[in-house]
């Protein structure tokens, strides 16, 4: 049996520190217009089932409820938003929802499976997907941002120019899949190698290889660009990305967002463009988010949408907690009043009063025992 | 959270395997002052190759060198690639060493065949990579037992396990035991690991870094040739 992580239970400072930085990205989603949803903890399996992939259900938690049905544990919340959206008779477009929920999977963790963790989160279903796409971005930016989170960066990369690419290798699912692996370690010894056997073209080959390189950017961008100038798709995707790439760099954010196309990390259900934002000291990406045109589908309903998420455990490791919790939020210098065992109608009156005044109390028994 | 002292300090894990030698070698002949590794803990070596970088470097066991780069508790790691995709670390592996390439093989004791190990009612593989061994395994629907122990030759040859899944580093020392390569599951390689958020803040260092690795890789070795049983 797997090891999970029980942790202790986080226990003042480090609860406030969890809600200062659930109430900062909440504040932050809710000034961009994105109204808070709350989703249920337990939804019958075969209603959602169609929204996860394989892997994502494999770590998954599925419980038989008194009737028999098979209930799954929310193992993530967009596409429980997508199903949750798909139900609804006439939800006005754009529909932009936030959340901060638990969520329950099997999470590769410091040295055990961690279970349970919080996800904070936004979507973005329906209009404009340009405007949705850059919208997404800048409100991870500014999350991070405003959490004080040190040095991350958030890279971008596009799931619908590598999945062209990868199918006009000839690869069969299985060899692709080796091949995105290999693409995301930046393995390109191995992607050489993989398709070296599958006898693809060397134009297709020298595209994989700039795709998995280290040295992303607009030289990334260009140099796709120069191999496949009269690829329609090709082209289309990289003028969509170089004006995402200029757009930021326009608004502030050149140093911190970066196109890096290998980086090609996150949810199985991204159809576009996707970012991951990664920090040192974070054992996994603090975040991703991206585009999910097929997602909604799935539910029955087709709309396109975005979206993005981060780990409150994971940001957490790269927090300070000095330099992030408001004095505000320390504990604050709590007056003890005892109350007597006869008579303490008083000393309860006063605390009352003290209360009225904003001021902290803690009552407090005259025995040793109850102190 | 580990402190960064300087922002142009790479730190280096380096596994204390077979390769150690040739690894030290190689950065000698990069023109990097190798310290003397068998002191424990961190060994500062001040810009050894005139490019403005500072390098800490540390030997452990190779089978964790995987973790200390994935947690960032080091920028820069080298392993061989069973070991990552045993522990199944996420992290970038953008070169590969000329040398410590190795088939990794199903062998067992000299007798034993595949068509004999299939028809066992239980097959019990000794293997210090359980995790790999059932996933190439799963597929081929053997009823199988994992046995996890870090000296399989052994295992097999006390009767602990029917055949053993791991490196072919030297096929005299596997024929000298006794044992039969049955079949090559895959290749074993060298790599540079880099820890992903480490390579987005130390851009700069680490492509000088690869550059250097790059400039000096000594050819490669012939290929193992593979003892393969002759009557199966």
């Amino acid at each position: 049996m797997s090891e999970y992580l029980y942790s202790t239970p986080p226990i003042d400072r480090s609860v406030a520190l969890r809600r200062h930085v659930m109430g900062t990205s909440m504040h932050t989603f809710g000034a961009w217009g994105y109204r808070e949803i709350q989703v249920p903890l337990l939804h019958h399996f075969k209603a959602v089932s169609s929204g996860f992939s394989e892997a994502e259900i494999e770590r998954s938690f599925r419980v038989v409820d008194q009737d028999g049905n098979l209930m799954l544990l929310r193992p993530d919340i967009t596409p429980l938003v997508a199903q949750a959206f798909s139900k609804m008779r006439a939800p006005r477009l754009p529909f932009k929802v936030s959340y901060t929920h638990k969520i329950v999977r099997v999470e590769r963790s410091f040295n055990r499976d961690e279970l349970e963790s919080y996800q904070i989160g936004m979507e973005y279903i329906g209009g404009d997907p340009a405007l949705a796409d850059i919208e997404v971005i800048l409100v991870a930016l500014e999350v991070m941002n405003s959490l004080s989170v040190n040095d991350f960066r958030l890279s971008i990369a596009d799931h619908k120019l590598a999945q062209y690419l990868l199918k006009s290798c000839g690869a069969p699912l299985r060899i692709r899949q080796d091949l995105q692996r290999a693409l995301i370690a930046r393995d390109t010894d191995e992607l050489r190698s993989l398709l070296r056997k599958l006898g693809t073209r060397s134009k297709y080959v020298e595209a994989l290889l700039v795709m998995a390189s280290l040295r992303g950017g607009r030289r990334q961008l260009e140099q796709l660009l120069e191999l496949f100038p009269n690829d329609p798709v090709v082209t289309t995707r990289i003028n969509y990305l170089s004006k995402i790439r200029h757009a930021l760099e326009e608004l502030g954010y050149g140093e911190q967002a970066r196109i890096e196309l290998g980086e090609l990390t996150g949810a199985s259900y991204y159809t576009g463009i996707s970012f991951a934002i990664l920090a040192e000291g974070a054992m996994r990406e603090i975040g991703h988010g991206g585009r999910y045109d097929h997602l909604l589908e799935s539910f029955g309903r087709s709309v396109p949408a975005a979206g993005f998420s981060m780990s409150l455990e994971t940001i957490l490791q790269v927090l300070n907690i000095q330099d992030v919790l408001p004095s505000g939020l320390q504990e604050p210098q709590v007056e003890k009043l005892v109350v007597p065992d006869e008579d303490g109608l008083d000393v309860l009156k006063a605390a009352l009063e003290k209360r009225r005044m904003n001021q902290p109390v803690c009552l407090v028994s005259p025995h040793k025992k109850g102190r | 959270m580990f402190q960064y002292t300087d922002a142009i300090t790479l730190r280096l894990a380096l596994p204390d395997c077979k390769e150690f030698d040739d690894i030290k070698t190689q950065l000698e002949q990069c023109g990097f002052p190798f310290p003397d590794l068998s002191q424990p803990g961190l060994h500062l070596v001040k810009d050894p190759i005139g490019l403005g970088i500072d390098f800490e470097i540390f030997k452990m066991d190779p089978s964790d060198v995987g973790v200390y780069v994935e947690h960032g508790i080091s920028h820069l790691g080298i392993s061989s690639t069973e070991l990552l995709q045993e522990t199944d670390a996420r992290l970038w592996r953008p070169f590969t060493f000329s040398y410590g390439s190795y088939p990794l093989v199903l062998a067992a004791p000299e007798g034993i065949n595949l068509d004999s190990l299939e028809l066992r009612p239980l097959i019990r593989i000794a293997t210090s990579l359980p995790k790999l061994t059932r996933e190439i395994f799963a597929p081929k629907g053997w009823n199988m037992e994992i046995v996890s122990v870090q000296d399989s030759t052994t295992a097999c040859l006390l009767g602990l396990a029917d055949a053993y899944v791991g490196r072919l580093t030297s096929p005299e020392s596997l024929i000298n035991d006794g044992f039969r390569v049955l079949e090559v599951l895959g290749h074993s390689r060298l790599k540079l690991v880099v820890n992903r958020a480490s390579y987005t803040m130390r851009r700069s260092a680490i492509d000088k870094f690869m550059q250097l690795l790059y400039d000096c890789l000594p050819p490669a070795p012939e290929p193992i040739d593979i003892p393969f049983d002759v009557n199966d």
